[in-house]
């Protein structure tokens, strides 16, 4: 709560940490909602990885081994929770800024970090949902077996995955308009989920691929999924430090663009 | 702060790029008025309601909201706004969106008060996106409301309204004045204006014309129009009409007046063959040119 | 209120779901013969003690170690030991690190054959590109590969069954270097070999040599070079490879190859096991040394027993010693391979065996463990394993007995660890010994039938299981006279030898053999439209190759009758398999059999 407190200005008004909290927990009740209520959002973000998750782990044999099963989940997973936070910021900031509701908000008493981090955490309970179904399909029909604690790491890292997402969401969105930002996001998900080696094994792509894909943060993410599901043992110290990297990057890259002024440019 | 006055601006100019959306608007706004922005489009009432709220940053002068910078986080917790096509995300709830709203706010009204007196409890299960255009305007009044702010800023509320929903309206705005709110709204009604407001302020192309209490205001404004076609000629004319604009091409005469009877009377008797005349009752749109003729003499 | 009740029943039934999850049952021994005496050692987390402990580069006396995630974690001679993990002293032993064959050809059972005698990791030096994928996921040790190696169009190494990229000239170098990378090859096997005497055979020529070094180079390969000449070792070595993966023993190694080699940091993998077997002087004797037989599988009995042609040859096993020799003396690093499974080698025993074979060429013994541990890692890139040290792999192997004084300690296996994980080892099949009746009857496909008389019976077989595509269904029918079963399916291409048809398991399990010697030929009815039905019989001492006959069907039924000495090769005291099966043609077939029957 400490940076919360520092943007509020020293006079007249009292920060009232609780007040903050409250309108935290209903702005992200209100991310939440539209998240889910929309469908053209929730149908391709859920059924997408858990209906190709459940291609390639129970219709076709893939996953032969337990590692290759466990892997087959990670990868989908990490697939899986990268899109809501993507397309959170990406398409919904872009097209809230659009159709005027950002600047409403703008003008209510609600620091714009709260407004932030509720749209992150609306991303994250999405995200929670799309491992819970992607970890029951595992469970029942993908023959996945992990330790207690394998799985709940891999969760948490599913979940903290929406941060890196997020913040790459948010530099598309305080650039594009939201028609632009529908379709180049869309290229962006797919195409790094293909190019971070999530759908095939990366030892099946060209060589110019295998060497694109370390660009990737799902590449990243993926890592530390495989080490979250014991599948690899390493430091996470690397993976962590890059994709810290990258979100500081992309929020120093949306900055500007957030405080253009108003409207179209 | 209490004997703060709500908003004063001094001499603020807003540029965007060559064209000078404001230039050095100066008004006051204390506590328990209600103060109507008239003016055509164009004229820069929303880049004044943008000022205000810190979304627009003035190049000149200055803007201040119950002392504190505009688009502050104090300022804002004691603002509330109703913006023109505000598109709100047409998937949540009515009641939803109001209690949203009241969770940004120190002391709310309950939300259920908020859409009483915005006239929208019958909705309150319904979606946004499918109420109609007033509806949608009387929610964002909801909105606005609903943090019982200490100033209130409405940009041409009652667009699309009906007239229930209208009077529903006013008289929620007229409580919250004599509760001691700040309000100010622009509005395209020149009868609203007349009717709620202490104080109209007429801005046309970036500048204050006038800013006194409404029935000056009217009287300079009400009056009739008055053409007719005269073998008088420009001096007789200036003579006659002494004080009066008027404009003569071709024997034809059109003048603004507000004792069209005592001029009318003037006229026949230096020119009984006086024709075509016709007289009527002046539109806002002809009082604004006329002041804006008045401005540029 | 509410809302924190729907946050805590949200926060319980996930906790619940959380729960529910499946965990990993606990590592079963997977052989059903796990050895009991080998005292189950203690799992990923631990510390290990020893009298003695070579680390891949020094010796430590005593020597520890603490593995912690399957990773070593500390190594010393004298630390203290953490309180949290168990100690496990293993007294008058000696502690290594697990062993690393440098050049194998893995098929088979080929990864746990070598696993069971405690090579933990194997590089295979030129194989199908589509087998190695699979052998990757397989258990066992773990296997690096050089995939299908260059080599001229119909030269060595295109006789296995499967066809490499094609290398005409050194304008493909460039698309072969791409192909075997994308394929996922780990480096590049160049095959230099143009026979002996007067055998001889298409090979590649230098320039092409060259061009496929820098091919290799430019895609981040290391190319390595199969060489059984002086002057085709300086082509290699001239034209930049890493090593060589044999010995030459055509003519003593020159002053110039070794000084290139030494002045390049070039290795050699000698494979004096594999020289010695050619030099028809096989030097591995199973039958009276306890430590190998009791662990061998059909597959590694079948390659021992298997032999080049030709007469003794001492001088070539001379030539070669005497050339590993001068490369050690100047300085080259030598790598161990065995080049299992050629005649008279085995995966994973044939290690130990070169690993004597290198101490006669005049290795010490820590240069000869060296061999097989810290320098095929190093120099085939593998960073993770080879040595006992922090962060590195905890594959370890622990034997009886002290290498110095006696190197065929290293057979004395007592404990095998793969990145932490204790290894079971897996005791040989022993001829089943179920008697047989004597009728000899081996089907019996009325449908009211089991289908066979005795052992584990008919199944479809095809070859899927190697990689490839064929499909087969079976399928019984018949009349009041005669009963069949019908194979029908269709050889597609993707294997080597593809086949598709049914098999018959004399033992009580697959793949075990029976002794069936009481029998002298095979009788048996089939029909089907004009086409090749090929008969096959497995046995232990074929390998994993069977031997076969050829006979020609029509569309009416007919009798035919073969005898079992004319499956050359196969011994009939030990038969685990019968096999008719259309291929190696392609296309769709369809075949009866009925009244099969050995008298």
């Amino acid at each position: 709560m400490n940076t919360m407190t520092e943007i509020l200005p020293r006079s007249g008004f009292q920060a009232s940490s609780r007040r903050l909290a409250r309108a935290l927990a209903f702005e992200t009740l209100a991310e939440w909602r539209n998240l889910v209520r929309m469908p053209a959002f929730s149908v391709p973000t859920l059924l997408f990885p858990v209906g190709f998750y459940t291609m390639f782990a129970v219709v076709l044999p893939f996953a032969n081994t337990p590692e290759a099963a466990a892997t087959l989940l990670v990868n989908f997973t990490i697939f899986g929770v990268f899109g809501p936070g993507l397309f959170a910021f990406g398409v919904g900031l872009a097209s809230d800024r659009d159709q005027g509701w950002l600047r409403l908000k703008q003008a209510c008493p609600l620091p714009v970090p709260v407004m932030m981090l509720a749209r992150t955490l609306g991303a994250m309970i999405f995200a929670l949902v799309v491992v819970v179904a992607l970890f029951a399909v595992a469970a029942t029909l993908g023959g996945v077996r992990l330790e207690r604690g394998a799985w709940a790491l891999l969760a948490l890292v599913g979940v903290l995955a929406v941060i890196p997402a997020s913040a790459l969401g948010l530099a598309f969105g305080a650039w594009l308009n939201a028609r632009a930002a529908m379709a180049i996001v869309n290229i962006a998900y797919l195409g790094s989920a293909v190019l971070s080696g999530l759908w095939f094994p990366l030892q099946m792509m060209p060589s110019a691929i295998q060497s694109i894909a370390p660009a990737m943060p799902p590449y990243h993410l993926a890592e530390l999924g495989r080490q979250a599901a014991g599948i690899e043992a390493a430091s996470p110290a690397c993976p962590v430090f890059w994709l810290l990297c990258v979100t500081i990057l992309a929020v120093a890259l949306a900055m500007p663009g957030l405080r253009r002024p108003e409207g179209k440019s | 702060m209490s004997n703060q006055p709500a908003v004063v601006i001094e001499g603020l100019g807003v540029q965007y790029r060559a064209v000078k959306a404001l230039d050095g608007v100066s008004l006051t706004l204390e506590a328990g008025k209600l103060l109507a922005l008239l003016g055509p489009n164009g004229a820069g009432k929303t880049t004044l309601l943008s000022a205000m709220l810190g979304l627009v940053k003035p190049n000149r002068g200055s803007l201040a909201l119950f002392g504190q910078r505009p688009g502050s986080l104090a300022a804002r917790s004691l603002t509330g706004v109703m913006l023109q096509n505000s598109g709100v995300p047409e998937l949540l709830s009515v009641a939803e969106l109001v209690e949203l709203f009241a969770s940004y706010h120190l002391d709310p009204m309950t939300p259920d008060q908020a859409m009483t007196r915005a006239g929208i409890e019958a909705l309150a299960r319904r979606r946004f996106g499918s109420l109609s255009g007033g509806q949608k305007q009387q929610v964002l009044f909801a909105l606005a409301i609903v943090g019982r702010p200490r100033l209130l800023l409405l940009d041409e509320p009652s667009n699309g309204m009906d007239l229930q929903a209208r009077a529903r309206l006013w008289q929620t705005v007229q409580s919250l004045r004599d509760a001691g709110t700040a309000v100010l709204l622009t509005t395209h009604y020149i009868e609203e204006a007349d009717r709620l407001a202490d104080e109209v302020v007429l801005l046309d192309r970036g500048r204050v014309l006038a800013s006194d209490a409404p029935a000056q205001i009217k009287s300079r404004l009400s009056g009739s129009e008055m053409r007719f076609a005269t073998r008088l000629d420009q001096v007789a004319l200036s003579e006659l009409l002494a004080g009066t604009d008027f404009e003569l091409s071709g024997g034809r005469c059109r003048l603004l007046s507000t004792q069209p009877e005592r001029l009318l009377a003037r006229l026949l008797h230096a020119d009984p063959d006086l024709a075509e005349l016709e007289v009527r009752p002046t539109s806002l749109e002809d009082a604004l040119s006329a002041l804006t003729l008045e401005q540029a003499a | 209120m509410k809302p924190m009740i729907t946050v805590a029943a949200i926060l319980v039934a996930l906790a619940l779901g959380w729960l529910l999850l499946p965990v990993p049952e606990v590592n079963s021994p997977a052989g059903a013969h796990a050895d009991d005496a080998v005292t189950a050692p203690p799992a990923s987390d631990f510390t290990l003690r020893a009298e003695r402990m070579f680390t891949g580069s020094k010796w430590l006396i005593p020597g520890l170690v603490e593995v912690r995630d399957g990773q070593i974690s500390r190594v010393g001679s004298d630390f203290e030991p953490a309180a949290d993990l168990p100690l496990l002293d293993l007294g008058d032993r000696t502690l290594l690190p697990g062993l690393i064959d440098a050049h194998v050809h893995a098929f088979g059972t080929a990864l746990v054959d070598a696993l069971n005698f405690g090579v933990t990791t194997v590089l295979d030096q030129a194989n199908d590109s589509a087998l190695i994928e699979t052998l990757r996921q397989a258990a066992g040790a773990q296997l690096f590969a050089s995939g299908p190696p260059a080599t001229a169009p119909g030269g060595h190494g295109t006789q296995y069954g499967y066809t490499p990229p094609p290398v005409t000239g050194p304008a493909d170098a460039a698309d072969f270097a791409r192909t075997i990378e994308e394929a996922g090859s780990d480096w590049m096997k160049i095959i230099i070999e143009r026979g002996m005497g007067n055998w001889r055979m298409p090979s590649l020529d230098r320039d092409t040599v060259a061009a496929l070094v820098t091919a290799a180079e430019q895609v981040g390969l290391k190319p390595v070079a199969h060489v059984s000449e002086l002057e085709t070792a300086h082509w290699a070595i001239a034209a930049g490879a890493h090593g060589l993966v044999h010995i030459f023993a055509d003519q003593p190694a020159d002053d110039a190859l070794l000084a290139l080699m030494v002045a390049d940091h070039r290795f050699i993998v000698p494979t004096l096991v594999v020289m010695e077997s050619v030099a028809g002087m096989v030097g591995t004797d199973i039958e009276n040394d306890d430590r190998i037989g009791p662990w061998l599988s059909a597959e590694q009995r079948g390659s021992l027993a298997q032999r080049w042609p030709g007469p003794r040859n001492p001088v070539l096993r001379q030539r070669v010693l005497e050339n590993v020799r001068a490369m050690h003396a100047a300085g080259i690093p030598i790598l161990a391979g065995s080049d299992a499974p050629n005649p008279g080698t085995a995966h994973g025993l044939s290690l130990h065996r070169e690993l004597a074979l290198l101490i006669e060429a005049g290795l010490s013994t820590s240069e000869a463990l060296a061999a097989a541990t810290a320098l095929p890692a190093r120099h085939f890139g593998l960073d993770d394993r080879g040595l006992l040290e922090p962060g590195r792999r905890a594959d370890l192997l622990v034997i009886d007995g002290d290498p110095r004084e006696d190197i065929s300690a290293t057979l004395d296996i007592h404990a095998i660890w793969q990145a932490g994980q204790p290894v079971a080892r897996v005791q040989a099949d022993t001829v089943d010994s179920a008697p047989v009746p004597a009728h000899g009857r081996l089907s019996d496909f009325r449908p009211e039938a089991a289908g066979a008389e005795f052992g584990l019976g008919w199944e479809p077989t095809d070859d899927q299981m190697a990689g490839g595509n064929s499909v087969v269904e079976m399928q019984s029918g018949g009349d009041e006279n005669l009963a069949w079963v019908r194979l029908r399916g269709e050889i597609r291409s993707g294997f080597g030898w593809p086949w598709a048809g049914a098999m018959f398991s004399p033992g009580s399990t697959p793949m075990t053999p029976v002794d069936l010697s009481g029998f002298s030929t095979l009788h048996f009815k089939a029909r089907g439209e004009p086409a090749e039905l090929r008969v096959m019989v497995f046995s232990p001492a074929l390998g994993a190759m069977p031997a076969t006959q050829t006979v020609s069907t029509r569309s009416e039924w007919q009798s035919f009758e073969l005898k079992l000495s004319g499956f050359a090769g196969a011994d009939p005291a030990a038969i685990s398999g019968l096999v008719f099966v259309a291929g190696p043609g392609l296309g769709e077939f369809a075949f009866d059999l009925a009244e099969v029957r050995l008298e």
